[in-house]
């Protein structure tokens, strides 16, 4: 019993110092990633232009015409 | 009258024994807890219909030949449901709070003084009458302080099979929890001053970074920790996949149908170990009431990791992310968000608690590969 705990101690201990020296490792290594390529690809999100409304609505009414278009030409073929 | 014996005996009435009946019942909680209370229910819905099946006598669910028999054999006892599955979290997980704010991998490390407080605990419970746990079952018995399902079960399947039962119920069922567990003890650790600090904005992580991150932590791992790698591994797997942006369909199929497949058959898989034999005993009281415990130290030491780095930090830190570092991903960030509302009403933590909260995930990946390595 008094082994066993030793034992589970001495695991305790490793254990946990060996969980913190890996992530510190992991660390450095983020650090160093960072360095070499972090700030080079950094480009502005591409924004979208802003439409206004009078195109939007010219847009939507040339669609509508070419639809209207569409079916008019269907129906005349089909009948 | 012969024929009617007969009959009698191929009921499943004249074969159950007590156990299995309680067996049954033990199902049907899991099942109430998945369906009533939202418990986890994606795990212990599966879960507990497993345990059912398992416990109906005269049907030979778990033996050579039965469904779940097989199930276990290919998924659990090879280790690869929890493998595919961890794969599927790496390709949920988003990097990006943690790279951006890589100190919080400290807090990810500090909570996994959870597991290994619980696994010195899981030995000295052995001084108490009707407790006989070995080093390999105290191993996995800590992992549960590591809040992650498939971690703990993998680490499980290896270290000690018969515990895999309650050991999985336990790890599910407190990750459930996190959100009655973990308050109490952030409020008791921090002042409300420190709970409603603010914290800075996070900078921008870029693409080749993300990209990067996964191989740096792989090649890490293979170097200084090779019995995480199975772990590690796959969870980077999925991650570069998510990352790499090329392989959009093979990185939605991991965190969505492959996910979704394996998890069904691991549920089914645990609630097949679930029998009389293996959890009604008083080990299983033990194992929950461990598993309690690891919860508590692992949030506790987070905290306190937190507060000291905030002492030497220029930048403030709100230690209530330190909670974060149990894993429990998403649920233990949304935890350390809401306590943080609640002294501050403007103040938003849930992106500065995914840094440590995803660090917490590669921390117990970690701590299972050297627990692996010491008692494995």
């Amino acid at each position: 019993m008094q082994q066993q705990l030793s034992e589970a101690l001495t695991i305790m201990l490793t254990g946990m110092i060996t969980v913190f020296v890996f992530l510190i490792l992991l660390l450095v290594a983020m650090a160093l990633l960072r360095r070499f390529i972090g700030t080079e690809d950094r480009q502005p999100e591409p924004s979208t232009r802003p439409v206004s409304r009078a195109q939007n609505q010219q847009q939507n009414a040339q669609r509508v015409a070419a639809i209207t278009a569409a079916v008019h030409t269907y129906r005349r073929e089909h009948e | 009258m012969d024929r009617l014996i007969t009959l009698w005996n191929s009921t499943a009435l004249s074969a159950f024994t007590w156990g299995e009946a309680t067996m049954m019942l033990v199902g049907a909680l899991l099942l109430y807890l998945a369906i009533k209370k939202k418990f986890e229910p994606l795990l212990l819905l599966p879960i507990g219909f497993g345990a059912i099946l398992a416990n109906i006598p005269m049907a030979g669910f778990t033996e050579p030949g039965g469904l779940l028999y097989y199930i276990y054999a290919v998924g659990i006892d090879t280790g690869v449901f929890p493998l595919i599955i961890f794969m599927g979290v790496g390709a949920m997980t988003d990097f990006g709070p943690l790279l951006a704010n890589p100190r919080t991998l400290l807090l990810g490390a500090a909570a996994q003084f959870g597991i290994f407080a619980t696994l010195f605990g899981a030995i000295a419970l052995n001084g108490l009458p009707g407790f006989n746990f070995s080093m390999q079952d105290a191993g996995a018995i800590a992992i549960i302080g590591g809040a992650d399902g498939p971690t703990a079960i993998f680490l499980a399947s290896k270290l000690s099979p018969d515990l895999l039962g309650a050991i999985a119920v336990a790890a599910y069922s407190y990750m459930a929890l996190v959100p009655i567990i973990q308050p109490p003890i952030m409020r008791l650790l921090t002042s409300k001053a420190e709970r409603s600090i603010k914290m800075e904005q996070l900078r921008q992580v870029g693409r080749r970074e993300k990209i990067l991150f996964p191989l740096a932590v792989l090649f890490l791992t293979l170097l200084f920790l090779p019995a995480a790698t199975p772990l590690v591994g796959m969870f980077c797997l999925g991650n570069l996949m998510r990352e790499a942006g090329v392989v959009e369909r093979l990185s939605k199929t991991a965190q969505n149908e492959l996910i979704n497949i394996v998890t069904i058959f691991l549920g089914l898989a645990v609630g097949s170990k679930l029998s009389a034999g293996e959890f009604l005993s008083l080990q299983t009281l033990g194992i929950l009431a461990l598993g309690a415990v690891a919860f508590s130290i692992g949030t506790a030491s987070g905290v306190l990791m937190a507060k000291l780095m905030a002492k030497f930090s220029k930048t403030p830190i709100n230690p209530l992310i330190g909670a974060a570092g149990v894993s429990a991903v998403p649920m233990a960030a949304r935890v350390v968000n809401k306590v943080g509302l609640e002294a501050n009403q403007s103040n938003f933590l849930l992106m500065h608690a995914m840094g440590p909260n995803v660090a917490g995930v590669l921390g117990s990946a970690v701590a299972a590969g050297i627990l692996l390595a010491l008692v494995g």
